[in-house]
Formats: C-alpha cells, structure tokens, sequence
C-alpha cells in the first residue's frame, strides 16, 4: 500500500505507469514512481515542519509579548518564509569541520537524525490511504526507527572533540534510553487496546479517542515526547546557560540545519503519532457518512485536513509547555522517569487492560 | 569519564559579563572550581587619581552599568563627606527615588538573566519589558538610558519634569500589578522551584566568614543592609527594614530580591508622593579640603564603598573602591563544589555578579 492507493493520487499513478511503461519498461516506471513517491512523503513533512517552524516562532513570540518574525513572507502571514530564508542562510555558509573531530561519525551524526525522522514519516497514515509503507506491525518499525535518534546524537556528541559536546551528548544519550522505555510502554498499551500492532489499525480501532480511556497514557507520552525530542523543560542535552549548545556546539552551516530540521521533523511526527494513537488518526465524527456522499478523492483531502488539525492542536500544546516551563535537572529528569512516568506506564497498561477485561 | 577541567567564560553565555570559570568535573559532578578576573580591567581607581573631582563623576556610572545611579551615589556622598556639606531636600529625595528606580531595574535585569539561565525565555522578556517603564521615568529625569551621570556634589543635575512625581506612582503601580506575571511564571512554577529550592546553599557563617553583602548575606540570613546599619541619604526617615531570608539557598536570594523589589517600589512611590519643591542644587566648592574619607551605599549588588584620600588637589590623592560582587565571585569557590553542572548557572545567577565594578 502506498499513497498512489489512495483516491487522490491513483488516477495519476495509472495515468503516469500507462505513459511511462512504454518507454523505460514496467518495472522501471515503478521503481521511478516509488521514487517520486517517497519524494511526494519528504516533500510534505519538510513543508510541514516549516509551519511547525513558523507557529513556534510566532506563537511562541506571542505568548512572550513580542511578534516573532515579521518580515520575510507573503502578507497575513508575514514571516512564513523566514524560516526558508535561515535555511538558505545556512546552506551558503562554509561547511566547517573541527580540525580533531572524527569526519566519518562527526557528518554520520546529524544524517542519522534527519533520516530517522523523515523514515517515521513514511508510516505515519496521515489521511484515508495516505500511508506511504503499510505494515501490519508499523508501530514496531516506529519504534525502531525512534531509538536510532539516540545514536545520532551520541555520535554528534563525541564525534565532535569538544567538552560541552561530550557532556551533551552523554547527557542526551541517558535522557533518551531512559524515556524511550515508558514511551514503549504506552504505545504498547495502545497496541493492545485495539488488538493490532498497526498504527493504522490502532487510529482505526478508536470509536473512543483512546486519550479519553488512557487519560494518564496521553500525559505520560506527550511528556515522553517532550523529553526525547529535547524541548523545555527537557532541553537539558543542549542547555546554553552551561553547554553553550550541548551536542550542536561544534556545528556550523548546513550540518547544524541538518539537526535543527531534525528536531522540528521530530516534532511534526511524534505529534502525528500522538494523534494517530491517541486522537483517533483522521477520524472524526460522522465520517462514514461524509465518506458515502462525496467523491473518494476529496473525501481523502477531508481526512488529510482533519489530521493536520489535530496534529497542529499538539504542537501548539508542545510550543506552549516551552513558554511557561524551565529547564529541569539531569537528575531530576533521570528520576522522574524512572520513578515516576515507568511505575504509572505500568499503571496505565493495567488500566487497559482492566478496560479489556470489561469489554469482553 | 574521567575528572576534567571544563572552561566556562570568558566567551560563554553562562558567565554575566567577562569572566572566566574553570570547572573540574567528575561526569556531571563540580569537584573545584576556580574564578578568574580581570578581562574587563580599565584601572578606574587610577584614572581618578589623573581626573579632577567633577570630571571623575561619570566614571561611576560605568562601573556598572545597570546600576549606574547607585555607583555615583556611592562617590558623590563620599566626596559631599569630605567637603562637609548636605545637599537640598528636593535633591534628596530625587536622589532617593531614583537611587530606588535603579534598584529596581538592576533587580530586572537580574530576572531577565536568572530567568534564561534556567531555561525560560518567557519571564525574560517579561522582566525586559518591566524594566522599560523604570527606563521610561529615568530617562525623563536625568535625559539618559543607561548611563546616567545624575548626582552631584551637593544636588542633583536636573530637576524632575512636570508631572514626574504622577508617572513614577503611575508607572510604579503598573510594575506593581504586573509583577503578579513573574509569582505566576517563576515563584510558583515546579520546574522553577525544584531548579532553586536547596541548591547553592551559603551558610549564615559561611555568608560572614566570606564577606558577602547585599541580597547574597540577607538570603543566608545576615541583617546587613547599609540602607539599614548607617543610614545615609533618607533612609533614616523612611525608617527602612530590610528583608531577610534564611536558608541561604538560591530560592532565598531570589526571594529576598523580589521583595526588594516590591519594597522599591512601595519606597520610592511614597517619596514621589510627598516631594518637596525647592532647591536642587547648592553650591559645592571646586575641590575637597586635604583629608580622607570613607563612604558606603547599598547598591543593588550588595555593598559598595569608596575610600577617597585628598590631598586638597584638584584630584583624588588616591581613591579606593570596594565592589561586593568581587566578593561574591570569590564565593563560587565555597558554594559550587560538589553541585551538579547544570547548578552552576542557578548558582551564579543567584549571586548576580557585574563585571564592571568587579574589574573596575
């Protein structure tokens, strides 16, 4: 299944494999559309995560009685493209490397990050067959892929000879391993509530938003997600009162682009997912209804709406944690989640399953 | 990973100013740390001795420059001491208020920085913001922003617009009001608390046995306050009480300067009220008699004194002067070790150190 499934996309697909067949043979026509394919997918995370970009901004500036970026950009909303502009920015400056870093790890790091966001993308169902992979044990391959963001930043950490480095990346790497398990734990729960290990299937299964049976399971994972993704009050890995930038310190240019485009792609999918597991995917009321009266295609773009707005409803919660939270301890933030978010994950798998039991 | 020495400063967004701090680490443990000074050294004391008694004026303001009006204070009652003479009543209270107006904007620049040293940008802003309404009255007063070469010998330089006594309760009031922002953001926000409450403990003898003064010996419990030991200005009058804190913590310090704070305000908004008309200004010889003299003030940093040696020249014989956050940059030494990484910056904020006066 891909998004050349789906009823917007297929009519194109069968026209495109009709014309191109001829020329390059079937099966050249296909890797080249799977090609253009993932291109469409990346194509719309990074579109995406330049609103992230842009809401963060300016919301974030709104909330602390300032404008936020208010030049670059077409008029109503002024500032959009500042964030292009800083990307442009960074992809003309001189790409720098420590004299004493390790080249293969210290450029391996940051292509690790970006490209462990992007793959989550892939199976992410962000409307009725918009699904670029799917797999009946998508959620595993989130997993997967979620844990690998660690090992990009550890390599960036000590790759880079620098101490503040070092001590991000160290810092970055205790932080992530030890919020990954209550993160798992909760999708998990999920898993077995909707009795498959899909994330389509679980946005499925949701005639109940789960965030109304798993109250506790939703706060336990947005908290989660803040942490792995880094944000206040979990910005502790890049903390620039003592770690000038943690383990970014050494990157410059289109490296440090890299890392900072994978922290927003970051926070584009895990709020996908949060609203996929949690706020019943493209879901909404009355959608068989919809579904029946107008044609597949624009139905398809109805779902894709529907997410948008529910995945922007969390990150407008992540943006405003960062305005009204300080940064927390190393200590403090180790301790919290083995003591508290574990032990209630475990509450919040017993929760559910006490929900099977009383569903039959 | 083994015990390192890691540098913070004298490029480095956690030192306030130019300094330099070498850590030695023990993973995220501070085992020694050892301050270095003298990056920002422009040997005022010496320029005195080559300026004439009025020309050194607006080198106080330099000294520090977020509390400019205070430093001057400092010279110009010293000075007043050895000519023997007492400025005006309308001068006094002018110099009073805004010797307190000052108070209260160094106090905000201090919660801007405390405030993005843990890790929030929000109150930072908000205390910037603040701190643009006292801006506002003392730049009407004395003409200037920052530097603002107010007090002389025997008066003060201006004299207040019409309707300044009305803005300053006004603008006060609003302070007033909108201080309820920062009990919201920072007195009352866990995260805030768990990075204050406890950490950089400075005990009573400790805060003694090192000389600290100003809100760093009133948080550990010290009733030091020169406003209070050896009234100088109006401050007999008023009947001053100064605030003080007892657990020596970071939490502490911080308390005893938002009150300070709100204490300001209530002291200055009442002077602005009953302001006497008159004369702001009496006529001060060219030069001291030959002598010496010693003066103090409370500066928003703690406490501050001149030592002034005349000869009857038309300069300082010698002149000496006495910073308290040279002392408190001193009293890293004790407070730090054995604190977490990330406490240096809670801890150094708390002491609220300036370089300027420091290097001097």
């Amino acid at each position: 299944m891909s998004w050349y499934d789906s009823a917007l996309l297929n009519p194109v697909y069968s026209k495109a494999l009709e014309i191109l067949s001829p020329l390059i043979t079937e099966t050249g026509a296909k890797v080249l559309l799977a090609l253009i394919e993932s291109f469409i997918i990346i194509m719309f995370v990074m579109i995406n995560v330049l609103v992230v970009v842009y809401l963060e901004r300016k919301l974030l500036g709104r909330m602390m009685n300032r404008r936020g970026p208010v030049y670059a950009g077409p008029p109503i909303v002024w500032g959009f493209f500042q964030a292009i502009a800083d990307f442009l920015k960074l992809l003309t400056k001189e790409v720098f490397r420590p004299a004493r870093a390790d080249p293969l790890t210290y450029t391996a790091g940051p292509a690790i990050v970006v490209f462990a966001g992007l793959a989550i993308g892939l199976m992410v169902p962000f409307g009725e067959g918009l699904v670029g992979l799917r797999n009946e044990a998508s959620l595993l391959y989130i997993i997967a892929l979620a844990s690998l963001e660690p090992l990009g930043v550890m390599l960036c950490g000590l790759s880079s000879n620098n101490k503040y480095s070092l001590i991000g990346g160290s810092r970055a790497a205790a932080q992530m391993i030890s919020y990954e398990l209550p993160a798992i734990l909760v999708l998990v729960t999920t898993a077995l509530l909707a009795g498959s290990i899909d994330v389509l299937g679980i946005a499925k299964a949701q005639d109940i938003w789960y965030i109304i049976l798993l109250p506790l399971g939703f706060v336990i994972y947005l908290i989660t997600v803040l942490a792995e993704l880094e944000r206040t009050p979990f910005d502790i890995p890049e903390a620039e009162s003592e770690l000038v930038a943690g383990f970014m310190t050494e990157y410059g240019g289109m490296y440090y682009g890299m890392l900072m485009a994978a922290h927003y792609i970051g926070v584009f999918v895990t709020a996908c997912l949060a609203v996929a597991v949690f706020l019943g995917g493209y879901g909404f009321y009355g959608m068989e209804i919809l579904q029946a009266s107008i044609h597949p295609a624009l139905f398809t773009i109805v779902t894709l709406v529907v997410f948008l707005i529910k995945v922007y409803a969390v990150i407008f919660l992540l943006i405003w944690i960062r305005a009204a939270y300080f940064r927390l301890r190393i200590d403090q933030l180790l301790e919290l989640g083995w003591k508290r978010l574990f032990p209630l994950a475990i509450v919040n798998l017993f929760w559910a399953m006490g929900i099977l039991f009383a569903m039959g | 990973m083994a015990e390192m020495w890691v540098n913070f400063g004298p490029q480095h967004p956690f030192t306030h100013g130019l300094w330099r701090l070498k850590v030695k680490v023990d993973g995220e443990t501070v085992t020694d740390v050892e301050p270095t000074i003298g990056y920002l050294h422009r040997g005022v004391e010496k320029i005195a001795e080559n300026r004439t008694w009025y020309q050194f004026i607006p080198y106080n303001d330099r000294l520090c420059y977020v509390a400019s009006i205070a430093w001057s204070e400092g010279y110009i009652g010293a000075v007043e001491k050895l000519m023997d003479i007492e400025p005006p009543e309308r001068a006094k209270y002018l110099r009073t208020i805004s010797f307190e107006l000052q108070r209260i904007a160094s106090h905000f620049v201090w919660l801007a920085a405390y405030a993005i040293d843990l890790g929030n940008f929000t109150a930072m802003l908000f205390a910037v913001r603040e701190r643009e309404f006292i801006l506002d009255l003392l730049s009407r007063l004395t003409g200037h922003r920052m530097t603002y070469n107010y007090p002389r010998f025997g008066g003060v330089a201006r004299d207040a617009p019409i309707g300044w006594e009305d803005r300053v309760v006004r603008n006060l009031n609003r302070i007033e009001r909108k201080m309820k922002d920062f009990i919201d953001l920072m007195t009352e926000n866990e995260t805030f608390l768990k990075r204050v409450q406890g950490v950089g403990v400075l005990p009573r003898n400790k805060a003694k046995a090192w000389g600290v003064t100003g809100p760093v010996a009133r948080g550990s419990g010290l009733k030091t306050d020169v406003r209070y030991n050896d009234p100088y200005l109006l401050y007999e009058e008023i009947g001053f009480e100064p605030v003080v804190m007892k657990d020596g913590d970071c939490y502490s310090r911080y308390m005893v300067r938002m009150q300070e704070i709100f204490e300001s305000i209530n002291i200055s908004r009442d002077l602005a009220e009953k302001m006497p008309s008159g004369d702001i200004q009496i006529k001060a010889p060219k030069k001291p008699p030959e002598g010496e003299v010693f003066n103090r003030v409370e500066v928003p940093r703690g406490e501050a004194s001149y030592y002034i040696v005349s000869n009857g020249g038309n300069s300082p014989y010698r002149l000496k002067i006495r910073s308290p956050a040279y002392i408190h940059i001193q009293s890293t030494k004790v407070i730090m070790p054995g604190h977490n990484v990330a406490d240096l910056p809670a801890i150094l904020g708390s002491l609220d150190v300036c370089l300027g006066d420091t290097d001097r």
